[in-house]
């Protein structure tokens, strides 16, 4: 541990000394007609064969010797940029961009950006622009960016229907999801069917499925790390579409020119809006609101206020009415101490909401999870071999497991609170990417993490601490009743956990187009969403770590070998992850409302490993991947001594959203200067299922008796789906341009099996697998419009 | 413009489907199945039933009946031993026993020459006050029954309910964690119910080892094997019968204990 620290700062030195008469040249990277800022974006300067990328928040610097260089700035979808610069002193150089109209689906690589991302040891991640997932067809026509991640290796789902995504085998509660740096907890509305992301609103989106930097903490299996646009800041303008469920609109415009800038959308479906028609009061809908203020202060100085609230709403009178969704608000402040030193600070408050009516029992029910985050992270630009990160992360946590309440005077439900838990956690890191050599890049991190379960009212106490007995003679695991409970302050502390996390990666090169990547994370993970079900419900909660769960812990270990070829690039990396104290159900345990998850539990451990290849064509008027994963993921959770079986005998089982083969080729085709058509053909093992191995009946109910869990699998799933864009001649001399998209989702008709129940017929009592289908052929249209 | 609409929406739920698919399962042994209870009825009198079925492969639609196995009720607090007489089919009853409170009765059943126990005692239970009905619009013909109870003060009442009409029949369980010491309700959803429909309404007193098992065991009968995103990992169900002889062949069912309340109602 010392060893590595000393070993890093004599390299910083080491490189800070080998030059001298060094100067750095930085700035601020944004689009020329609107003022937004551009992320990673290329600063190359080719007569040394170096250079870097812009930040997040567009800001870039590099340290070089005195003289003079032609350095090229280049992202795709702009007009690269050749500055000549003479650097002999400090240059602050700040670029606007062009956008590149003619070829606008043509994404040019030149062979100097190519270089620049073989070289960096950043592995593992699905980036997606969102003009290419615009073009991906979607069931239903509403663009969607988690259906388009899923396009990519590693990346799956639990099923059409099912909330969350899975990254390299690892459970739905794993990702952490950025919005703006701040946490969101559900990814997800209705059901699954659409994600919380209106897409007009997103400027940049990364997934980072392995090779995790030290800057990112508190979930195991990967970071979507989504970044919003901050609006235009040189004129008012708009975009959105009306679709056939859900319509959105995006408004964003100055406050003052060129200064500070608002940005504003909505999203709503309105299927509900027609069931009237047919006598129907139920209702199902959803919306987002996004909204955004950015100030450019000074040249030093940027402040941005992002807020976002969405919506699931659910109802059928006199029956029950359920309302879900995540909110949150955030502070930033951008500083920039000097050319070299990079600060960002964002305070965030987060939360996610459930709310249920149950007419029918009489009772309101409230539930979430809220926090309040605040961080500070640093980017220091010591030379141009050198770049460090350091950042403080505190986030203070409160878990609401519900609230119930009699919703009429003559209901019989007693008004309860469960238990409130609290908990305090942080993060601190260093980071840092070394250039060794020409050919040798590293990043080498660590985070320190630390949980504090604070304290709380009415904390379960069991005879030895133990909440979970199993009864040998009948052969069940049973809750123990606590012999009594205790309460103590919020500022105290009930259980604190402490963790290391080593992060580390490294590229080689073996020329200008190929290179070996590998790396190695460790993640702790201190909260678990607690669910037994395949797939998560809205109504599942999380569950801080304590006195009866220990957190989660992930080690990662990837290699992948990157290469481009003329168009092409290809990507293939393999990787295995084990994930320790993973949390696991005894049969028929009920999660519902439950204010002592301690009696259910048992530990157990996951792990996945896997190859992902990636073949994509990044030019040309066809373009689009192929992407295949082999991969295995499972779960096992032996006894706790020897006399206990633990789930399933403690054999490994599959998780329920393993798939051995993962194909998807993904194209979209530029026929003409209108015309641009879409297609994506999937094909996948069907997810683990239990299938039965007998019957019984008792007190008249028909009983199936099951196999080894998730031994068995559902059919294979294959689909096609086309989309076509319509795109007119625009209008010289009018604003609104719009474009028309129809699609097919399910071209073939394909019935693919969500899931099999098995029973006996209600009319003909004979017993039989039925298999359900959730989406056949689906056409869709979507008008979308800018101004 | 409107039929357009009616076309999409019609187009759009048309679009997901169930059918029928034949598998190719394997089979597990078959296991004894004790259904078996000892009932106090509203009236004093007692109904002691057993009926003992095999597991068979899945797709097999004929029930297998037990019909030589030897079943007898031991009560602990005085050593009576009741034989039940198996009726020429899959149940064993006597009219002898009279259940009391607070005393033991174990159930014995020998069946191919293994021994099956388990020991029991009377839950008691308290009956149904009202039943209310309602229409519930927006899902196609359902209907709502709604079945009150006062439930005892102090926690740990557990609850097995059941409705059942010519053509329909449902078991729930309940507790008291939501409605302790106050009126308290079980709800049945019955699909196209008829008016002046005659149903009886049952609720039956359980303890908590036997709520659980109603748990596990209404998980597997509602969703099987499913695979799909709600559903709950499936489970072998376990009872409290012990095969003595040897453990790993355990039978399936529960013996259970219950003072019953019956309520008769029709529907509007």
């Amino acid at each position: 541990m010392n060893k590595f620290i000393l070993t890093s700062v004599f390299i910083v030195f080491a490189f800070a000394k080998a030059y001298s008469q060094k100067y750095t040249l930085s700035g601020t990277i944004s689009e020329l007609k609107t003022g937004e800022t551009l992320l990673s974006v290329n600063v190359l300067i080719p007569e040394l064969s170096t250079g870097t990328l812009s930040n997040e928040y567009g800001f870039y610097s590099i340290t070089l010797p005195a003289g003079t260089y032609k350095v090229r700035y280049a992202t795709i979808g702009f007009k690269d940029i050749i500055k000549d610069v003479v650097l002999d002193k400090n240059v602050r150089m700040d670029i606007a961009m062009d956008e590149n109209t003619e070829q606008l689906a043509a994404i040019v690589i030149n062979a100097d950006v190519e270089k620049l991302s073989t070289r960096s040891p950043q592995m593992s991640v699905n980036s997606l622009s969102i003009e290419t997932i615009r073009k991906i067809p979607v069931v239903l026509g509403e663009t969607d960016i988690i259906k388009a991640l899923t396009l990519l290796p590693g990346v799956t789902t639990a099923g059409e229907g099912a909330a969350g995504f899975n990254v390299r085998g690892g459970a739905v509660d794993q990702n952490l999801v950025l919005l703006d740096e701040a946490t969101l907890y559900g990814s997800d509305h209705l059901f699954g069917f659409f994600s919380v992301f209106n897409p007009d609103a997103i400027k940049d989106l990364k997934l980072y499925k392995g090779g995790i930097p030290a800057r990112y903490g508190g979930r195991v299996s990967s970071v979507l790390d989504i970044y919003q646009r901050d609006g235009n800041k040189k004129e008012f303008s708009g975009i959105g579409g009306v679709g056939l469920v859900a319509s959105r609109l995006l408004l964003e415009g100055p406050i003052e020119k060129d200064k500070s800038s608002f940005l504003v959308g909505g999203r709503s479906s309105y299927a509900h809006l027609f069931l009237p028609l047919f006598d129907i009061d139920n209702q199902a809908y959803f919306y987002d609101l996004n909204a955004k203020l950015s100030f450019t202060l000074d040249d030093k100085n940027r402040l941005y206020v992002s807020s976002y609230f969405g919506r699931d709403v659910f109802s059928i009178p006199n029956f029950f009415s359920n309302t879900f969704g995540n909110s949150f608000v955030n502070v930033r402040w951008n500083h920039v101490f000097n050319d070299k030193l990079f600060a960002n600070a964002s305070v965030i408050y987060s939360d996610y909401n459930y709310g249920l009516e149950l007419d029918f029992i009489g009772f309101q029910f409230d539930s979430g999870i809220t926090n309040f985050n605040a961080k500070y992270d640093l980017t220091h630009y010591v030379n141009d071999k050198v770049k460090m990160r350091y950042g403080l992360n505190t986030i203070n946590h409160t878990f609401d497991p519900g609230r119930i309440v009699p919703n009429s005077p003559t209901s019989g439900i007693n008004e309860r609170q469960l238990t409130k838990k609290y908990a305090f956690e942080t993060g601190i890191y260093a980071d840092g990417e070394f250039t060794i050599t020409d050919n040798l890049n590293i990043n080498a991190g660590l985070r320190i993490s630390t949980f504090n379960r604070l304290g709380q009212n009415s904390l379960n106490v069991y005879q030895d601490g133990v909440a979970l007995a199993y009864d040998t003679q009948q052969e069940v695991y049973r809750a123990v009743a606590p012999i009594g409970t205790t309460s103590s302050s919020r500022g105290s502390t009930l259980k604190s956990f402490a963790n290391l996390e080593p992060r580390f990666s490294l590229s080689y090169s073996l020329d200008n187009d190929t290179s070996i990547k590998g790396s190695y994370q460790r993640i702790n993970q201190y909260i678990h969403l607690v669910s037994n079900t395949n797939a998560p419900t809205p109504f599942d909660l999380y569950a801080p770590s304590g006195p009866f769960i220990d957190p989660q812990r992930g080690d990662q270990v990837a290699v992948g070998y990157f290469k481009n070829i003329n168009a092409y690039s290809l990507e293939v990396e393999s990787f295995y992850k084990t994930v320790k104290n993973r949390l696991d159900y005894i049969d028929g345990a009920d999660l519902i409302a439950n204010d002592a998850v301690e009696q259910i539990l048992l530990s157990g451990e996951a792990r996945a490993y896997g190859l992902e290849v990636l073949l994509r064509k990044n030019e040309g008027r066809l373009q689009g991947w192929i992407a295949y994963t082999l991969s295995r993921s499972e779960q096992r959770t032996p006894g706790r001594n020897a006399s206990e079986p633990g789930i399933n005998n403690g054999q490994w089982y599959n998780a329920a959203w393993d798939k051995t083969h993962d194909l998807t080729i993904t194209a979209s085709y530029d026929l003409t200067t209108k015309w641009v058509l879409g297609s994506n053909f999937t094909l996948q093992t069907g997810r683990p299922i239990t299938f039965p191995d007998g019957q019984y009946e008792f007190n008249g109910l028909f009983i199936p008796t099951f196999e080894a869990r998730n031994s068995s699998r559902l059919p294979i799933i294959h689909r096609l789906d086309l989309s076509a864009t319509y795109t007119p001649k625009a209008e010289v001399d009018k604003r609104w341009k719009g474009s028309w998209v129809f699609s097919i989702y399910n071209a073939y008709n394909r019935m693919n099996a969500a899931s099999i129940t098995f029973g006996e017929n209600a009319d003909t009592n004979r017993n039989e697998a039925t298999r359900l289908a959730i989406f056949g052929v689906i056409p869709a249209v979507t008008y979308n419009f800018t101004f | 413009m409107k039929k357009l609409i009616i076309l999409c929406c019609l187009i759009l739920s048309l679009q997901s489907c169930q059918d029928v698919i034949e598998l190719d399962l394997n089979n597990a042994a078959p296991r004894l199945v004790i259904d078996a209870f000892i009932e106090l009825n509203e009236d004093g009198t007692t109904t002691t039933f057993v009926k003992l079925t095999r597991s068979a492969p899945f797709y097999q639609e004929e029930t297998t009946f037990v019909t030589d196995a030897r079943v007898r009720i031991i009560q602990q607090d005085n050593g009576t031993v009741y034989d039940l007489t198996n009726n020429n089919n899959a149940t064993y009853t006597t009219d002898l026993l009279n259940v009391q409170e607070d005393v033991e009765y174990t159930l014995e059943i020998i069946d191919n020459g293994f021994t099956y126990t388990a020991t029991e005692e009377l839950a008691t239970t308290v009956p149904f006050v009202e039943v209310v009905q309602q229409e519930i619009s927006g899902l196609g013909e359902l209907t709502r029954i709604t079945a009150f109870y006062d439930d005892p003060s102090g926690m740990g009442d557990f609850y097995l309910f059941s409705y059942r009409d010519t053509n329909e029949f449902q078991t729930d369980i309940g507790d008291d964690v939501f409605f302790e010491g106050n009126r308290a309700l079980t709800v049945f959803f019955i699909d196209d119910l008829e008016p002046l429909t005659s149903s009886v309404i049952t609720i039956k007193g359980i303890d908590q080892n036997c709520h659980q098992f109603y748990e596990t065991l209404l998980q597997q009968a509602g969703e099987g094997g499913a695979g799909g995103p709600f559903s709950t990992p499936p489970a072998t169900v376990r009872g409290n019968v012990v095969n003595t002889t040897d453990t790993d062949r355990f039978p399936f069912g529960y013996f259970r204990i219950s003072q019953v309340f019956e309520f008769n109602y029709t529907s509007q």
